[in-house]
């Protein structure tokens, strides 16, 4: 049993993190494949889906799912985000522990289908499967189009695409729409043979196996081989505009939806960024935050309030929902407050709360794998260490002042606002 | 507080369960390799409460919201916001608002005595001040505007409406406009008066704990009060539409969010058992029917006529109990058709063995899932010690269900005559 994961280059450019314990009824499985965030962007996240729909041996989707039902509910799912100038397609196991349920490890068989899965995909002649790749282009032009159906992502995913246009961070992770027609069963065939043997892998295993263990199963089950390189920091930093842009928008609804997002400048090496996440937990960190104190507890102007810190490229993007007679209410009240933390720095029981909620979320930490995973492969992006205590005494060394500093950084680089009313 | 173990079988960490003097129900569910601890604290009052018999045949009428009013109202404490207190002894608190049941979530990483301490003080010693009504009453309307701006939410919504007339299922937890306008405190200190009595609430804890010193604990901070009879719910007993019933909606939107409802005509029958075996059941039926390894959905998701967005499930809570579908689509009304259809089929064919083991076996699997940390293993246990049901019954229970119950619930329950269709579709 270790504490915290323990790294085996399994070979140039492809790194396992083992995590050995024995605390969960179920084992985790999670690869990234990292490539750029570029043209194929849309590509690759519909790659990650038609790899989900059939191999060569379950060549229709429908088996491939009976085939996991039988490893006990093993789920195996695909995901694609963002990490700086990257985008990572994930692929992530959980596997039951079968002694759990008096039965056999299932591990090395949910691994070894998983292996199918990424490498010996259903084809048609040498392309990928010619169905699969006009579903799945089906089904994300329909994923693309909705996503105004939740109004609360969207509007987190259009502030940063209108915040970092032009830069990579500026794509969806997803991709986008018009890209889709270049997506096709042969160029998919192509993209699959250059990611599976070239892109920078980093994996991650939470399991009763021991790191010589976990290695041994997936040398056996993932032909990974050598990369040209391996993963490179890539944080795609970049500093605010002279003038902050404001961009509206009109959907037809009840409420006011806002955005606003800051650039600081500060990436994940810097001196400044530990004093930044802790400003970003002052500022909105959870119902202690300044601003659901003063918008929601005080005032009642929303009913939520928050701030995401995206750590790689030291965006902070602030979101709230309120009616729309009080949209310019409420930014010109999360601007204020910024300047009076920029100007004052937090009050001593905003400093208390912030640093005590950022505590137990860390320890919290522990009993949760793919957090840690996260945690692991962010470092790791970032050119730092990613260790629970390691973290845990940067943010110790932090003092309100280095906070206060951080809020001087804030810059206002773009509003964005999603208002009741005809597009 | 005398515990005794439960839940000796299956694979699951063992139990403790008791009562304290003061009438509190205790389950503890030691997992000592955890960091955290999570303690959930919940009473039976939910949005269905709103006519209540009370002791000596007097009655108490709520408007609706009244329990996620509550919910709300209860943070802001006697001694200011509640969260605050939390943070600062190292913890977080959330709250839900169900049909059937109010719950209070404590989650914390050392300092348990605490946060238990706090958690099981604040839900009793509430404030109740005008201003701080009104402040509450404006972001729960902020909270309902959301909500409304959902599709998702108000298909579900219309869909129960279609399903109910006068059932207060038919009404969003959070309540309707003109009731969380005009709530006020003395409504709120009766309501909280009943449903916050020590012997109507359930803590659940789960984390590194020791169970005796947990008893302890809750001996020592919730004092006895005078006994309390319980409310006796009054709610009315529904047919459901006697014919297929629709709702669409218009609006600017890509494609279109729809529910498709079918309601349980006797929920509650049997007792506790009786619903879990009803839950379990028509659980099983759904994934077997419709679920990811099913060939509806295989057949579906390949046509493109549904995606990921779909799923089914059904509740029985508060009185109430109903499949619901849901879902996004080009062609809504293909879907309709299809589900009705393939419910035909299930009549005529009935299920196959093959199906129900393999979808219980993945079931067992998923059981596992609910007690991956204190967090999942306290909303497990609270949830079904609310409907009155163990871990142990629960697993029994799907360990003995058959295909004629999955059939039979397929006859009694899905009926498609008697659905109701809700939707948002494009202008």
């Amino acid at each position: 049993v270790t504490s915290e994961f323990q790294r085996v280059p399994l070979a140039r450019g492809v790194r396992l993190h083992v995590l050995s314990t024995d605390q969960f009824p179920f084992a985790v499985v999670l690869v990234h494949l990292l490539r750029p965030l570029d043209r194929e962007t849309t590509a690759a996240a519909v790659l990650a889906q038609v790899l989900l729909r059939g191999t060569r041996l379950r060549p229709r989707t429908l088996e491939l799912r009976r085939s996991l039902e039988e490893l006990r509910g093993t789920a195996l799912d695909a995901a694609v985000f963002k990490l700086g100038g990257l985008q990572a397609l994930r692929f992530r196991l959980e596997v039951p522990d079968g002694r759990w349920l008096g039965g056999r490890d299932l591990l090395p068989e949910a691994v070894s289908l998983l292996g199918e899965v990424l490498f010996d995909p259903a084809r048609t002649g040498d392309d990928l499967h010619e169905g699969h790749v006009r579903q799945e282009v089906d089904h994300h032009r329909q994923l693309l189009e909705s996503r105004v159906l939740d109004r609360e992502a969207y509007v987190g995913e259009r502030l940063i695409e209108h915040l970092c246009r032009g830069e990579p961070y500026g794509r969806l992770e997803a991709g986008a729409v018009e890209d889709l027609g270049t997506v096709t069963p042969s160029a998919l065939a192509r993209l699959h043979r250059r990611v599976m043997a070239g892109a920078p892998v980093e994996a991650f295993l939470v399991s009763r196996l021991t790191a010589r263990e976990g290695a041994a199963l997936f040398r056996r089950a993932l032909p990974l081989r050598a990369r040209r390189a391996g993963v490179r920091s890539s944080t795609g930093l970049q500093h605010a505009r002279r003038r902050p842009a404001r961009v509206q928008e009109r959907l037809p609804g009840e409420q006011a939806q806002l955005g606003l997002g800051f650039r600081t400048g500060i990436g994940p090496r810097a001196p400044g960024f530990f004093p930044l996440v802790m400003a970003q937990a002052v500022l909105a960190g959870g119902p202690y935050g300044r601003l659901f104190k003063r918008l929601r507890v005080d005032e009642g102007l929303v009913y939520d309030v928050h701030a995401d810190h995206h750590h790689l490229n030291g965006v902070v993007a602030v979101q709230a929902g309120c009616a729309a007679r009080a949209a310019d209410r409420v930014a010109g009240r999360v601007r204020a407050e910024l300047r009076d933390l920029a100007r004052r720095g937090p009050t001593r029981e905003e400093w208390d709360r912030a640093s005590a909620d950022l505590q137990v979320r860390l320890d919290g930490v522990w009993d949760a794998p793919d957090v840690r995973a996260s945690l692991a492969l962010e470092a790791t992006l970032a050119g730092r260490p990613g260790t629970i205590g390691w973290i845990a005494r940067q943010l110790a060394a932090v003092e309100p002042a280095d906070a206060r500093a951080a809020f001087a950084r804030f810059r206002v680089d773009l509003e964005y606002r999603l208002l009741p009313g005809r597009p | 507080v005398r515990l005794h173990r439960i839940d000796r079988a299956g694979p699951l960490p063992e139990a403790f369960a008791g009562r304290s003097a003061a009438g509190l129900r205790v389950v503890v569910v030691p997992l000592p390799r955890f960091r955290r601890a999570s303690f959930v604290l919940s009473t039976g009052f939910g949005s269905v409460d709103r006519d209540l018999g009370l002791a000596g045949r007097s009655r108490l009428r709520l408007p609706s919201g009244t329990a996620h009013f509550l919910e709300h109202l209860l943070f802001q404490g006697r001694d200011g916001d509640v969260s605050d207190r939390f943070t600062e002894l190292g913890g977080t608190v959330n709250a839900v608002t169900t049909y059937a049941s109010t719950s209070f979530l404590a989650t914390c990483a050392g300092r348990f005595e605490e946060n238990l301490e706090l958690l099981l003080r604040f839900v009793r010693e509430a404030a109740f001040g005008a201003a701080a009504v009104r402040r509450e009453a404006r972001v729960i309307l902020e909270e309902l505007r959301m909500y409304r701006d959902c599709p998702g939410q108000v298909t579900a919504q219309d869909a129960l409406g279609l399903l109910y007339r006068r059932h207060p299922v038919r009404d969003d937890v959070a309540g309707t406009v003109r009731d969380v306008r005009t709530c006020d405190a003395a409504v709120l200190r009766r309501a909280h008066a009943v449903f916050y009595h020590p012997s109507r609430l359930l803590l659940v804890a789960a984390g590194p704990l020791d169970p005796a010193r947990i008893a302890e604990l809750v001996e020592a901070f919730v004092p006895r009060s005078a006994p309390d009879a319980a409310p006796a719910r009054r709610l009315p007993r529904e047919n459901g539409p006697a014919a297929p019933c629709r709702r669409t909606r218009r609006r600017v939107v890509p494609r279109a969010t729809f529910a498709l409802g079918f309601l349980e005509r006797r929920p509650g029958r049997g007792g506790a058992t009786g619903t879990l075996r009803r839950e379990l059941a028509t659980g099983l039926l759904l994934e077997v029917l419709f679920g990811r390894a099913s060939d509806f959905y295989a057949e579906h998701y390949e046509s493109g006529l549904l995606d990921a967005c779909f799923g089914c499930s059904y509740v029985e809570e508060g009185g109430a109990g109903f499949t619901m579908f849901s879902g996004e689509s080009l062609h809504p009304r293909r879907v309709e058709r299809a589900i009705v259809e393939r419910l035909r089929r299930a009549r005529a064919e009935g299920t196959r063995t093959e199906d129900l083991e393999r979808t219980r076996s993945a079931a067992e699997g998923r059981f596992l899932r609910s007690h991956a940390g204190p967090e999942e293993a306290a909303a497990t246990v609270s949830a079904q010690a609310l409907r009155g049901v163990g871990r142990t019954a629960w697993l029994e229970a799907l360990r003995s269900a058959t295909t004629r119950d999955l059939d039979a619930r397929v006859r009694e329950h899905l009926v498609p005559e008697r659905r109701a269709w809700a939707s948002v579709e494009p202008e």
